[in-house]
């Protein structure tokens, strides 16, 4: 089957003023305090650079599935990885008995 | 029906006299970019891994004969089993089935000339090669005491023994089983004969394919994992180490999204063997084929969601815990579809006790019984119990050994016709089948008993109680060794003084059948064209027939 | 490899489309286990993220949001000269290709540049876990950590990046000689995919290391 062609020349250089933009936004909200959104953001902002590199640098708009499938395999497997590890991390402490004692925000120490 | 090429009749019981096999020159093997050849090429290398894994684990037998620890030293008892695993694993039963029958099979299963990128393919063996060198050189140099698993923060920090270089070893390893998932994943994508549509497929293409999505997927963790490992080894200071913050524990889930799934890759190609064994010898189609096929897929994808239950008695949360021992049972539904798909395959077919088929009954029955014991290990309350015992040891042997090595040795003598031409003595094909069984048996069964009653691994001491099961399970050891060691002198012998074969001896379907042997370097004269399923088996039309007799 | 006007088929494949197929596949799947790959490190990053947010954040502070951020767009805009590269093999136009590719490989080389006056910085101001690691602020072992990840990332990402540099070369080189004008380019394509991906790892990586806590 015959895979895509390439773009036109203004198709590459509107990604590129996108991806240029997008990187201002990462720079800019990194000088504001939003407290844990300044991750979620400077994520969602990482992803739609990526996408914007995956989409029309690799050409993946207008290619098969099966390379969409290719394309998308290794971030779903790499979710398996985070949730389940991640998972792990963030249920160890569920049972942990009530104290009267404020402890410091970080206070585990990796395995007890 | 699969329409046949034009196979030179002449060729019918006779050695095909133009083969891939006919330049002999020393360059032509070192420089091949035949899938065939190279299949042949890991043969030989693998087989060396598991012969000096096998005198590791003679020695740690010989040991365990007696309660004291009196043949070697603890640190030397801890690298032999460490020797054993490492190399089994990495060195021997992860290549197995797919470099050597998958490189061999996979092309002529499709009715392909060859795999997508053959100088790849090539380069994937002198990988290995490298990788091996460099283990085989931490070995002499003393070897590593970690066990397989390379736990931090012993690896890290207190171990005395080689563990970056046979990490470096394993790590590159690791690239040319990557290499050999991407090409293979490639090949069954992009070069199947026209009219071979996925349904269409041999179910042995499924379990390579379904491997492939591992090796690829899986082994990028292990390279990372063990580079870490090795760097914080090296740099003394890392991210494992408890003295920064770091959790040791992070090593263990990092290692283990890799290594279950690892056994994954080591079981789903020989599934796909037995599959092709049980519909030829019973001579019936295959039952549930889809079945079959999607679940190699659902192995694939649920073995990579199921690594905590190594982790039980870590530190790991509860909660993931319960979550990974429910996941643990459910991957075991597919396997036992596959169990319950090929015992129907049998019923009313018309079975032909070849040595193959006696390989692939063997399979069945260890394989079930491996895999019903892994469901007491998923299951948390017991796990407690008996993990680091020798029940777990038994429990793994039985699929790796029971399952994996039986079904290598099934599906090599099915398909050695095909490689060489020749047909091994099939009495002492028998014979062999006959002792590995039961060698098998009387040297792992034991070990449940003597895991559950408390006896545990990676000791080379053990209190007297258990002296009588160690002595059963040596004893079988020494009958397994002769079970593996008779099809290495016979299938030598059969290279020169075997009959030969003919296309096909076994009265198979299937596109790898339809070619002389041993095959043109090309495979086939005129690429195949595929209008049916596979399996085409008919057990009335071959009343007559008598495979085990040839 | 031929220089006739028909593009060279190797003899495993029926025809230059199965060909280029065949590669395409290949090397997304190649990139899916570098995803892997890298995403192991993404993982222990993200797990001691959450457990020491407040260290990582001020270990945050002592990187060089500059460079990083130049080094950026860098590679950004390396990203699209790769592009347009592999737009000129396709329409055959052998000088334009070659100036692409040797572009983007300079542009991976200013790269390396940065970041190697980067890690001179961090070196010199003792930001390098081990005996000689300084931090006068609180959680010292969680901020080695921190850098201990920041030059395991971005070193790995490096080394990526030089192996990147050399296929460009390497390329550019053949495409010289004359070896892409038969219109068979999947090796630039192909080549192409690997750099985007590299450019892909350092999009995530930027936010992460120089960016963890706001400035």
């Amino acid at each position: 089957m015959m895979e895509t062609t390439t773009h036109s020349p203004s198709v590459y250089w509107k990604t590129c003023a996108a991806l240029m933009a997008l990187l201002a936004l990462t720079w800019g909200f990194g000088y504001v305090n939003m407290g844990p959104f300044n991750l979620v953001v400077a994520l969602a902002i990482s992803i739609s650079k990526a996408l914007l590199v995956a989409l029309f640098f690799m050409h993946i708009k207008g290619s098969s599935r099966l390379l969409h499938l290719a394309a998308t395999a290794g971030v779903i497997w790499l979710l398996i990885l985070f949730t389940f590890t991640l998972g792990d991390y963030f249920s160890r402490n569920f049972l942990q008995p009530t104290s009267n004692h404020k402890v410091p925000p970080e206070q585990f120490h990796g395995a007890p | 029906m699969i329409s046949a090429t034009e196979i030179d009749v002449r060729t019918e019981g006779q050695i095909a006299p133009q083969n891939y096999l006919s330049d002999h020159s020393e360059r032509s093997w070192l420089l091949t970019t035949d899938h065939k050849r190279i299949g042949i090429l890991y043969l030989c290398t693998i087989i060396v891994f598991f012969f000096i894994a096998s005198v590791a684990a003679a020695l740690m037998r010989i040991e365990l004969l007696t309660p004291q620890g009196d043949l070697v030293t603890s640190e030397t008892y801890n690298k032999l089993f460490t020797i054993h695993g490492v190399l089994m694993v990495w060195f021997f039963l992860i290549p197995s089935i797919p470099t050597v029958l998958g490189n061999f099979i996979l092309p002529l299963m499709i009715g392909a000339r060859d795999v997508a990128f053959p100088k790849l393919n090539l380069t994937s063996w002198y990988i290995f090669i490298v990788g091996s060198a460099v283990a085989l050189w931490s070995l002499f140099r003393g070897g590593v005491d970690t066990g397989w698993t390379f736990y931090t923060p012993y690896s890290t920090t207190y171990a005395n023994s080689h563990v970056i270089s046979m990490a470096a070893g394993v790590f590159i390893v690791g690239f040319s089983s990557i290499i050999t998932g991407m090409n293979f994943m490639v090949t069954i994508h992009k070069m199947r004969a026209p009219g071979l549509t996925w349904f269409r497929l041999p179910l042995f293409v499924w379990s390579l394919y379904a491997t492939s999505l591992i090796l690829v997927l899986a082994t990028p963790v292990l390279a990372i994992t063990l580079a870490l490992m090795s760097v914080e080894r090296f740099w003394g200071v890392g991210i494992f180490d408890p003295k920064l913050g770091g959790d040791p524990i992070l090593f263990q889930h990092l290692f283990w999204f890799y290594s279950h799934p690892a056994v994954y890759i080591m079981i789903l190609p020989g599934m796909g063997v037995i599959s092709e064994l049980i519909t030829c010898f019973s001579r019936k189609q295959v039952f549930g084929y889809g079945w079959i096929a999607c679940s190699s897929m659902a192995i694939a994808v649920l073995g990579f969601m199921v690594w905590g239950h190594h982790m039980f008695v870590s530190s790991q949360s509860i909660y993931a815990g319960m979550i990974f021992s429910i996941l643990s049972f459910l991957v075991a539904v597919p396997s036992g579809i596959k169990v319950f798909n090929w015992t129907a395959t049998m019923h009313k077919g018309s079975i032909h006790f070849t040595t193959p088929m006696l390989y692939a009954l063997g399979f069945i029955g260890l394989f079930t019984i491996g895999g019903l014991t892994g469901l007491f290990l998923a299951a948390l309350s017991v796990d407690v119990h008996v993990t680091d015992t020798y029940f777990v040891v038994a429990h793994f042997h039985y699929i790796m050994v029971g399952g994996m090595v039986t079904a290598f040795m099934g599906g090599l003598h099915y398909w050695w016709p095909k490689i060489t031409g020749r047909l091994y003595p099939e009495i002492w094909g028998k014979l062999a089948a006959l002792a590995t069984f039961l060698g098998f048996n009387l040297t792992f069964f034991p070990q449940f008993v003597m895991g559950y009653l408390g006896m545990p691994r990676r000791y080379h001491a053990y209190p007297p109680e258990f002296q009588v099961f160690n002595v059963l399970s040596t004893a079988g050891a020494s009958i397994l060794g002769v079970g593996y060691l008779l099809p290495f002198i016979y299938f030598i012998w059969s290279i020169k003084r075997g009959r030969a074969a003919g296309p096909n001896p076994w009265r198979a379907t299937g596109l790898e059948w339809q070619t002389p042997s041993p095959p043109p370097k090309h495979n086939f004269i005129k690429t195949p064209v595929v209008t049916g399923p596979p399996y085409m088996y008919s057990a009335e039309k071959d009343a007559d027939l008598d495979l085990a007799a040839i | 490899m031929s220089t006739a006007a028909t593009p060279f088929v190797h003899e495993q494949f029926e025809d230059i489309e199965q060909q280029r197929g065949a590669a395409q596949l290949g090397m997304w799947i190649f990139l899916a286990t570098e995803v892997l790959f890298f995403g192991g490190l993404f993982l222990a990053y993200t797990v001691y993220r959450s457990l020491y947010p407040q260290t990582f954040a001020a270990a945050s502070h002592h990187t060089e949001v500059i460079l990083g951020g130049a080094n950026t767009a860098i590679l950004l805009f390396s990203s699209t000269l790769m592009a347009f590269a592999v737009r000129a093999a396709e329409l055959r136009n052998c000088k334009q290709l070659v100036w692409l590719l040797l572009g983007t490989a300079l542009l991976g080389v200013v790269f390396m540049c940065v970041k190697g006056f980067e890690y001179h910085k961090d070196f010199v101001e003792h930001l390098v876990p081990g005996s000689h690691f300084e931090w006068h602020e609180a959680n010292r072992s969680h901020a080695e950590i921190f850098f201990w990840l920041y030059f395991a990332m971005t070193g790995l990402h490096a080394i990526h990046v030089i192996v990147g540099i050399f296929v460009l070369l390497t390329l550019a080189v053949l495409a010289r000689l004359g070896k892409f004008t038969a219109g068979h380019h999947t090796p630039v394509e192909v080549a192409g995919l690997y750099w985007h991906f590299v450019d892909i790892v350092w999009i995530f990586l930027f936010p992460l290391m120089y960016l963890a806590g706001h400035r």
